[in-house]
C-alpha cells in the first residue's frame, strides 16, 4: 500500500503539502492542521486544492469508504454517549484496537492528555510492532516523533 | 363508552408518543453536539454512515421510550379501565 498527497492545501492550516508514504514507514508531523490532514486522509472533510491518492487511486468523498476499510484512525479523545461500552475512550485502548486490528494504514493523532513515560514506552513499542510487520504509521504525536524517527 | 375510551387512549397515545418524540430529537441533537467524534470514530474505521450513527440512534431511542416503560402503572390502569369498558359493554 501506498500514501500520496500532492500538494494537498486545506483551509489555512495546510498549505502546498506533498509526501509519499509506504508499508512499514512511520511519519510523524509537526506544525499546526496535523489534525485536519489526518481527518482529510480518513476522508472526514474534503480538501481544497492538490489530491491524496492510496495505491495510485484519488481519495474522493465517493471512494472514502473503501479506503477506509484499510485504515485504523486512533483520535486525539474519544467522547461517547452516556451508556454506550462498547468502544473504550482511552488513548492507549484505541490505540491498542488499531494496532489489532489489522489494518493496513493508522492513522495514529496525538493524544489530549499529556503520556506518562511508560504510556509513552507503550506507544513507542506498539507502533514499533506495526511497522516491523510492513504495515504504515501516519502520526501527529509531537513528542514522540524523535522516537518514530529511529524506526525508520 | 368505549368510544370514550378510544379518544382517551388515543389522547394519551399522542400526548406521550409527542413528548418521547421531543425527547428523542433533543437526546440525538446532544449526543451529535458533544459526541461527534465516535461518529468520526467508527467512520474513520470502515463502518457504513448507518453504523457510525447507530449508537446516537440507539441512546435516543432509549432515552424516548425507557421513561414510558418506567410508567407501567399508568399503562397498567388503561389495560383495566379498556378491560373494564370491554366487559361492560358485553354485559
Amino acid at each position: 500500500m501506498m500514501l500520496e498527497l500532492h500538494n494537498v492545501c486545506i483551509g489555512d492550516h495546510i498549505r502546498q503539502l506533498s509526501l509519499t508514504l509506504e508499508n512499514g514507514q512511520i511519519m510523524g508531523m509537526h506544525g499546526t492542521g496535523k489534525t485536519i490532514l489526518l481527518r482529510a486522509v480518513a476522508g472526514l472533510i474534503p480538501i481544497d486544492a492538490g489530491h491524496i491518492c492510496i495505491d495510485g487511486e484519488i481519495l474522493t468523498p465517493e471512494s472514502a469508504p473503501y479506503f477506509r476499510r484499510f485504515m485504523a484512525y486512533v483520535p486525539q479523545h474519544l467522547s461517547v454517549p452516556e451508556g454506550y461500552q462498547q468502544i473504550p475512550t482511552d488513548y492507549l485502548s484505541l490505540l491498542r484496537r488499531a494496532v489489532t486490528s489489522d489494518k493496513q494504514l493508522l492513522l495514529v493523532d496525538e493524544p489530549a492528555a499529556p503520556l506518562t513515560g511508560e504510556q509513552l514506552q507503550n506507544v513507542v513499542q506498539l507502533l514499533t510492532d506495526v511497522v516491523s510487520q510492513g504495515r504504515m504509521v501516519l502520526t501527529v504525536t509531537n513528542p514522540l516523533n524523535n522516537h518514530y524517527l529511529q524506526l525508520c | 363508552m368505549l368510544t370514550a375510551y378510544l379518544i382517551l387512549l388515543a389522547a394519551l397515545i399522542f400526548w406521550k408518543g409527542h413528548y418521547a418524540f421531543l425527547r428523542a430529537i433533543n437526546s440525538y441533537r446532544q449526543d451529535r453536539l458533544h459526541h461527534d467524534s465516535l461518529r468520526e470514530y467508527l467512520l474513520a474505521n470502515g463502518a457504513t454512515p448507518w453504523q457510525s450513527l447507530w449508537p446516537f440512534y440507539r441512546h435516543a431511542l432509549q432515552r424516548a421510550f425507557l421513561p414510558l416503560l418506567s410508567q407501567w402503572r399508568l399503562w397498567s390502569g388503561v389495560l383495566l379501565l379498556g378491560a373494564l369498558v370491554l366487559l361492560l359493554r358485553n354485559c
